[in-house]
């Protein structure tokens, strides 16, 4: 094999990955477009692209043939939702493959870091308050605060000697992650007839998001992911180990508290819009690293397109294709589980 | 090319490593050899700046070692660890190319040289084949080759080597001591080599460090090292001399 083959086979790879993306980057297009035109109301396909087209390009007459509940219905409830869904989903996977890497398991997503059970808790306690204090607490701004505080206690917790280890991270993640659920569980039981509130919540749906939801979070899970994939070759070093990243001339440590920064931070802006989504950040980086192996150069970009598809698409059905609206954290846990467990169980018999 | 002066570490109340004072020539190859728990590795992670809460002082080309940035490190010195357990299926030319990063920007793809470089780096370890396998597929003695390949693509003055070979058949062990030795031989590299099997540190060494809890025993020419009297008195074993410069373990104590 010479050197010019060795080029051969690092281009063929990129050009695999980015002719995926951009089939990726048309479905989600697609997919964004069938959504916008399915739902309850009765809206021809003209009439939704005459008052996309009229709100883009700010001439009202282009849809002021249409009654205002009709233009409010694509413009203020579809399209928001539609934008949530893409960048919940997006924020998803990316955050995924990210805390996969820095926590060097291939099984991690945010659940492990114990970062989405404390955004669902600080959304539990707001909830609470609000329900038997009357207070007017906002409930994303809590799920928010939620998931950072915790991130920061689970990196007090496992630094020993100034260092942050990934095993250490895994373990105090779980724990606090055990420890707030039984706080959840337990804010549940003192609600009793009003648990409903909480648990509505919990389940993660994207019914009734609004542009307030997305002008909040689209712009921090972009930031985020455009980050991630510029420092996506030093992802990769780190997801080798800490002394692998020194003999390479990175600092492990510095860099992997960065980027769980980073990792809370998408996570806790899509769990605050959404609630808890299951499987989306496990799944999605676990079967495209199959298509397009571990190189995060090429996983996160690809990571960020398909958590939108796959998650629009989810939304989609939830909405549109039964007669009650099925909540869409429960479709992609009950679609995600087995099917991970298929992958999981595939994946151990090449091994043996 | 290293200096260490008085170096010593201690774990708690325990102590690992007592006082101790070397100097790395350029250019040879030393054997590191001691019985189980007397301080190589953690002599190894002080030198090469992992362990930064020692005593002493250690210097590279000069330079105390604290004073290096870690991207100026990674250029003058790399390390194979005796474990490197790698859990994302990376393709081993990925591997092996990441080997590069020291040199390269962000964003940058590798050049046509480095791509020489890397490919030059899997021929002399024998890895070209397994460019495009995964690597969490390979058997223990084929990653530690392609982790050894990936070890010289960093291209460093310094090479250590933490019991590289331990999982390799005695074939691909002699062939890449082979490759090692002509490296230093012929481009000034300098190897420090934590080694287990003594036949192979008298017949590839040209210096040999005896450490024995915690302090240096011994330190040398290997021919002045690695005599059955010497040996017997660290590893409580006996050996014979075999051939030209190898030893043979006898079976009895």
């Amino acid at each position: 094999m010479t050197g010019n083959s060795l080029i051969v086979l690092v281009k063929n790879k990129h050009f695999k990955a980015r002719i995926s993306g951009f089939i990726m980057a048309g479905i989600l297009l697609l997919a964004a477009l069938i959504s916008v035109n399915l739902g309850w109301a009765n809206i021809s396909t003209a009439d939704v692209f005459s008052v996309i087209a009229g709100r883009l390009t700010g001439s009202s007459d282009l849809y002021s043939h249409l009654d205002a509940a009709k233009a409010a219905i694509i413009w203020d409830i579809r399209i928001p939702r539609i934008l949530c869904a893409a960048f919940v989903g997006c924020g998803l996977a990316v955050s995924g493959a990210v805390f996969q890497a820095i926590l060097m398991n291939p099984l991690a997503d945010s659940y492990t870091m114990g970062v989405s059970t404390g955004a669902a808790f600080g959304a539990s306690a707001a909830i609470f308050l609000n329900v038997f204090f009357l207070t007017n607490l906002p409930v994303v701004l809590f799920a928010f605060a939620g998931a950072l505080l915790t991130l920061a206690v689970v990196i007090s917790i496992s630094r020993m000697g100034g260092y942050v280890s990934s095993a250490n991270l895994v373990i105090s993640g779980i724990i606090v992650s055990c420890i707030l659920s039984a706080a959840i569980s337990l804010l549940k039981s003192m609600s009793g007839e009003q648990v409903s509130a909480i648990v509505s919540w919990l389940i993660g749906s994207l019914a009734a998001r609004s542009w307030q939801h997305v002008i909040f979070g689209f712009p921090v899970v972009i930031i985020c992911t455009f980050f991630c994939c510029y420092y996506a070759e030093d992802l990769n070093i780190l997801s080798l180990g800490d002394r692998e990243a020194r003999n390479l001339g990175i600092d492990g440590s510095k860099l992997r508290i960065i980027f769980l920064f980073c990792g809370a931070l998408i996570t806790a802006v899509c769990v605050s819009t959404s609630g808890i989504i299951g499987f989306v950040g496990l799944v999605v980086p676990h079967l495209l690293r199959s298509l397009v192996g571990s190189d995060n150069r090429l996983l996160i970009p690809l990571c960020a397109l398909t958590g939108a598809v796959l998650l629009l698409l989810a939304d989609t059905f939830a909405r549109s294709f039964m007669n009650v609206e099925i909540p869409v954290g429960v479709l992609t846990t009950l679609l995600g589980g087995p099917f991970f467990f298929y992958i999981f169980r595939k994946r151990n018999k090449i091994i043996q | 090319m290293i200096l260490l002066k008085n170096v010593g570490f201690q774990y708690g109340n325990r102590k690992i490593l007592k006082n101790i004072s070397l100097s790395v020539q350029k250019g040879s190859f030393y054997g590191v050899i001691g019985p189980n728990g007397a301080g190589k590795t953690t002599l190894m992670n002080i030198i090469t700046g992992l362990r930064s809460d020692f005593t002493g002082r250690v210097y590279i080309k000069n330079k105390s070692i604290t004073e290096y940035k870690i991207k100026e490190l990674a250029r003058q010195i790399s390390v194979v660890p005796q474990q490197m357990d790698i859990r994302f299926p990376y393709t081993c030319l990925e591997i092996v190319m990441m080997g590069r990063t020291p040199y390269k920007s962000r964003l940058r793809a590798l050049s046509r040289r480095d791509m020489g470089i890397v490919r030059r780096c899997m021929e002399m370890t024998d890895t070209i084949r397994f460019a495009d396998c995964l690597i969490t597929e390979l058997s223990g003695g084929e990653k530690q080759r392609v982790i050894l390949a990936k070890a010289l693509a960093q291209q460093p003055e310094v090479l250590f080597l933490d019991e590289a070979f331990s999982h390799m058949d005695i074939y691909y062990s002699v062939k890449c001591l082979n490759v090692l030795k002509q490296l230093v031989d012929e481009d000034g590299l300098t190897v420090v080599c934590i080694m287990h099997d003594l036949n192979l540190v008298s017949s590839f060494c040209s210096e040999v460090v005896m450490l024995q809890n915690g302090e240096v025993v011994r330190q040398g020419r290997t021919e002045t090292v690695m005599k059955p009297e010497l040996i017997h008195g660290t590893f409580k074993i006996k050996v014979a001399k075999a051939g030209n410069s190898g030893l043979a373990v006898l079976p009895e104590l």
